[in-house]
């Protein structure tokens, strides 16, 4: 056994060396407190396609730290070049001991009874019509008991497989839907969300089709989740919520129209949408009733 | 990346000054005895609650620091308790400066801080096995090969990491510190045995290692003498 997990833990270490070091490396820094540290599921190149950067997280190297750094009570992000993991955490006022974590402990939204809503869209003069998205957007008018998984991840805001999360910090994330097609897809779905405090996530949806001759059309509908009532503390396995059907606890109401991108056939005129849905008619809210 | 590091006012330094004086002048800087009333069980079952072991006025007065000055910081994020850490920390001289990616120039204050790890029973033999040697890194990383639940990237980054410390590792017996400890470069951390525990007391006094090893042996006395 013991050959066996040296000879594990030498093919790792190769591995390492050959192609590990790709996803970015992310620390999350509180002077007095150190840094937490993060691999990302993302390269930096991914992070400039989502976030419409030309070259800014590609240009992290392998030895690189994307730093999030807290200043007052906003979050500052800068690329450390120079120091290692030990170093920054120490520079921080952190000892020197760091552990790379499969999440970022900072942020994390309280369980309990949450409501979600939309507000107005805004929307460009459009010649195509986006308004089927835009109303099953403005369909988020529901309210439920939720239990966020632990540690949160954003996939539980919108679980979709062609969905690209990314961190741009602690409390921010933004999911972009291009169906592969990266900057030049004719039609992306961003889903811009903050984590205001732990009883408030903000954010938006952001539609744009890009249509030949004509002006790309924009659709903003903002998007808020507050919760109304939080529970009292609760014993319990908080990892156990990172159960890949925990990610989307949503209750479904067995209405097809809930689903907020359908899938069409490429018979049929609409092929700009190729999502599929995981089973779960309304991928939008996350919101699960204790009770079911 | 460019940083500078200002210089803070004078009261503070002669705050901090004055309270590095008052600690060199409370004992021998070198030792760190046990005392008879020393308990390891009891700092053993303490150790799910690292945040209770040992208040901030004590902290306050070991370091010279105003109480409302020093705030506390405890990493709970795992459930072993030989895993969680807690730390007190206040801000010190200097600060820390980056440039956003946005072009911002941004500047925040360095900290100072102390703090208690690793708490964990276990007998003299091993602990100079797992702290004296570089076993306790192989064993890491056997650990990290070993468990399921880990995601692979993240331990080909973390093993990958842990084999790059090794490099550098260099572990220092001390004599007259608890009935064992190793002082550990170039993390500067110190492994303190006593009375069937083990633990780590992690010091950030600035870059100096001789200042953070001083100072890690005097906290140490601190929790033998707080049990």
């Amino acid at each position: 056994m013991k050959v066996l997990s040296t000879m594990l833990a030498v093919g790792l270490l190769t591995m390492a060396a050959a192609h590990g070091k790709d996803n970015v490396l992310q620390a999350t820094c509180i002077s007095g407190e150190g840094c937490t540290f993060r691999l990302l599921d993302v390269t930096g190149e991914e992070m400039d396609v989502v976030l419409g950067t030309d070259n800014v997280y590609s240009s992290i190297g392998n030895d690189d730290l994307l730093v999030h750094a807290k200043v007052g009570g906003d979050w500052k992000t800068y690329i450390e070049r120079e120091l290692t993991r030990s170093e920054l955490d120490r520079l921080y006022g952190g000892d020197g001991y760091t552990m790379i974590y499969l999440f970022d402990p900072q942020v994390q939204p309280r369980d309990g009874k949450w409501e979600g809503g939309t507000g107005t869209p805004v929307a460009s003069p459009c010649v195509v019509d986006v308004g089927t998205y835009v109303s099953r957007i403005q369909g988020i008018q529901q309210a439920g008991a939720i239990r966020f998984p632990k540690p949160f991840r954003p996939e539980f805001l919108l679980d979709n497989a062609n969905m690209r999360w990314v961190t741009v910090a602690p409390n921010r994330f933004r999911g972009v839907m291009d169906f592969g097609g990266g900057m030049a897809s004719p039609m992306k779905l961003v889903y811009n969300a903050t984590i205001v405090n732990d009883e408030l996530i903000e954010g938006a949806f952001e539609i744009t089709v890009t249509v030949p001759a004509h002006d790309p059309c924009h659709v903003t509908v903002p998007v808020s989740f507050a919760c109304m009532a939080a529970d009292g503390e609760e014993a319990g396995d908080p990892l156990g919520e990172t159960e890949e059907d925990d990610l989307l606890p949503v209750r479904s109401k067995g209405d097809p129209a809930d689903d907020l991108l359908p899938v069409k056939s490429k018979g049929q005129n609409d092929d700009l949408l190729p999502v599929k849905s995981k089973g779960n008619p309304d991928e939008l809210l996350p919101v699960k009733s204790k009770n079911n | 990346m460019k940083r500078i590091f200002n210089r803070t006012p004078q009261w503070l330094a002669a705050l901090l000054l004055g309270g590095s004086m008052a600690i060199s002048c409370a004992g021998n800087a070198n030792k760190a005895e046990v005392p008879s009333s020393f308990d390891g069980a009891a700092l053993l079952a303490a150790a799910g609650h690292p945040d209770q072991l040992i208040a901030v006025g004590d902290i306050a007065e070991w370091a010279g620091i105003p109480a409302e000055r020093i705030a506390r910081h405890v990493e709970d994020y795992d459930k072993d308790p030989a895993l969680k850490k807690m730390a007190f920390h206040w801000e010190a001289l200097g600060t820390i400066s980056f440039t956003t990616l946005s072009g911002e120039a941004v500047s925040v204050p360095r900290h100072h801080s102390v703090g208690l790890a690793n708490i964990e029973a276990m007998d003299m033999e091993t602990f100079n096995q797992r702290h004296g040697t570089s076993v306790g890194i192989k064993a890491a990383i056997d650990a990290l090969v070993n468990d399921e639940s880990v995601d692979a990237d993240v331990a080909i980054a973390q093993a990958n990491y842990l084999a790059e410390t090794a490099k550098s590792l260099s572990l220092q017996p001390l004599e007259g510190v608890g009935d064992a400890a190793v002082w550990e470069m170039p993390t500067q951390v110190l492994h303190v045995y006593a009375d069937g525990v083990a633990f780590t007391v992690t010091t950030n006094f600035g870059d100096d290692p001789e200042v953070n090893k001083k100072k890690a042996i005097a906290f140490a006395q601190l929790v033998f003498d707080n049990q």
